[in-house]
């Protein structure tokens, strides 16, 4: 008996499924002390999620907001990656562009945002434009370093072959380089969520889950807020799983072909 | 060779700057109705709000609260993050409240620090300190990862004195991780500050920037953002560079990444 209790190892999920609990009792305990207008409960809550799941509206401005994500992680990753390889090729271009870089990545995103409504006013192109520019740096990035580490013995091997330079470029770097930098477009789809949310907000889009928010305020409705929250960690989850899984997919697809 | 090379990568870096500048000027010549300022009336705009004083006082507010925040978050993080990292069950214990902090969109939160604390510099600090916290954790429990298994065991066999083992194992170890996650989470900090000052706060370079959407000074929002370049600029030479140097062997886990960019 005593040797079989030694056995067994308690799960790491244990311990997080024990975690994900303790959050949950804080929480309910902070609802029990603080009015609903502060702290909701739980149980309040989930109400609110199947309230906002099974409303049009609430539908209608997550199907826009993830419109807008989508648009923007694939403009950002076409011109990310695109302008990362042209940079990765000609060392003095990655200088040059090195500076517009800096400033994308030190400009709190609020004030960006700012910048673009001044400048170009508010709308679905503006908040997709801000965040594809917020975005775009860790793409560049990614794509860059990527480029390092793949052409010196991928290029080698191609050069061994004597392939021409197009079948050099389609058939070996392109496809190596995209599937380094696929890690990074993950990361970037979680981003550009938050940055699309961030942006309908302070736009002041009439549509969208950052309207939603903002209303949700104004009516002192804590409860929507935090099953908005919810619902967003959840799309996150969701969308960088379902990402993970194509690429897995994908992947072995392209190992089966080689 | 090698300094030469270094120096025309700083001449193209100049090109770059030259280039940004040079577009700006000719696009504020093409649209100077459509609203985007000359170079020299931001300049003038800058020195206008460092006579009158607006400038230091909302750097001044800001910088208190993000250093506040900042320091908060940061001790946090380095306990929760030493302690998980001695023990694996409350490392998966934490794992779900750190995944949440690195998924929540920071403007919902702000959102709702702003029904918490009402309108002032607690969500500005509650933020800070909230999006530091994860930042600092990572890079503490990745850098008790860090320390040198066989250094233990050698000091196991030579019976060092536990003071010196933490002295020459531990401390070196954690004294990376914690300047990796120091200067990370530095930059991010003004950032998030002048995020939750501009949605939540009657004072600070948000709520200033906030402002100049109201007066429709474009010349002055353009002022502010040169200094929240300059500040993070500053922040980036005096820390991260010198940090980044001493620990060239040292690489940002992709979380780290992922809590510092983006709201």
């Amino acid at each position: 008996m005593i040797k079989l209790w030694k056995s067994i190892t308690i799960p790491s999920y244990f311990w997080m499924i024990l975690g994900t609990l303790a959050l949950t009792g804080l929480w309910r305990l902070m609802s029990l002390i603080y009015s609903p207008i502060f702290v909701p409960s739980p149980g309040e809550t989930l109400t609110a999620v199947v309230g906002l799941l099974s409303s049009p509206e609430a539908v209608a401005d997550i199907a826009n907001t993830f419109y807008r994500v989508l648009l923007a992680l694939i403009l950002l990753t076409v011109t990310g990656i695109a302008i990362g390889m042209l940079a990765g090729f000609n060392p003095w271009l990655e200088q040059i562009i090195k500076p517009a870089r800096d400033i994308l990545i030190a400009i709190p995103p609020v004030a960006m945002t700012l910048l673009v409504i001044f400048l170009f006013g508010g709308g679905t192109v503006q908040t997709v434009a801000t965040a594809v520019a917020l975005g775009f740096p860790l793409l560049y990035g990614g794509t860059v370093t990527a480029m390092r580490s793949v052409d010196r013995d991928l290029m080698e091997m191609f050069g061994a072959f004597k392939a021409s330079k197009a079948v050099q470029f389609w058939e070996g770097f392109l496809p190596a380089v995209i599937y380094s930098v696929l890690p990074i477009v993950l990361l970037a789809a979680g981003l550009t969520v938050r940055l699309i949310i961030m942006a309908e907000i302070i736009v002041g889009m009439n549509t969208g889950i950052g309207n939603a928010l903002s209303i949700a305020r104004v009516h002192l409705a804590t409860e929507e807020i935090f099953a908005w929250l919810l619902i967003m960690a959840a799309a996150v989850l969701i969308i960088e799983g379902g990402l993970l899984y194509l690429v897995k997919r994908n992947l072995l697809k392209w190992q089966a072909g080689r | 060779m090698r300094a030469s090379i270094g120096s025309l990568n700083r001449l193209f870096y100049l090109v770059g700057l030259a280039i940004i500048l040079l577009v700006w000027e000719i696009l504020a010549i093409r649209i100077a109705a459509g609203g985007l300022p000359h170079l020299n009336t931001v300049m003038d705009s800058l020195i206008h709000l460092a006579e009158t004083g607006k400038l230091w006082q909302h750097l001044a507010v800001s910088w208190h609260r993000s250093l506040t925040g900042f320091a908060i978050g940061a001790a946090l993080g380095f306990f929760a993050g030493a302690a998980a990292g001695f023990s694996k069950p409350l490392y998966y214990l934490l794992k779900p409240l750190i995944g949440a902090l690195l998924t929540f969109p920071a403007v919902i939160v702000v959102m709702l620090a702003m029904v918490w604390f009402g309108v002032g510099s607690g969500v500005a600090i509650f933020i800070t300190a909230l999006f530091t916290f994860p930042i600092m954790y990572i890079s503490v429990v990745e850098g008790v990862g860090l320390i040198d298994e066989h250094l233990l065991e050698m000091a196991a066999v030579y019976r060092i004195s536990k003071w010196c083992l933490w002295w020459s194992v531990y401390l070196p170890a954690l004294a990376t991780a914690i300047l990796a996650g120091f200067a990370f989470a530095a930059g991010t900090a003004f950032r998030k500050t002048v995020m939750a000052e501009l949605l939540g706060s009657n004072d600070g370079v948000g709520y200033a920037m906030a402002m100049t959407r109201f007066s429709l000074d474009t010349a002055e929002l353009f002022a502010w953002v040169a200094v929240c370049l300059l500040v993070v600029a500053g922040i980036e030479l005096a820390i991260v560079k010198p940090v980044a140097r001493h620990l060239q062997r040292w690489r940002l886990p992709g979380k780290i990444m992922k809590a510092g960019f983006g709201e």
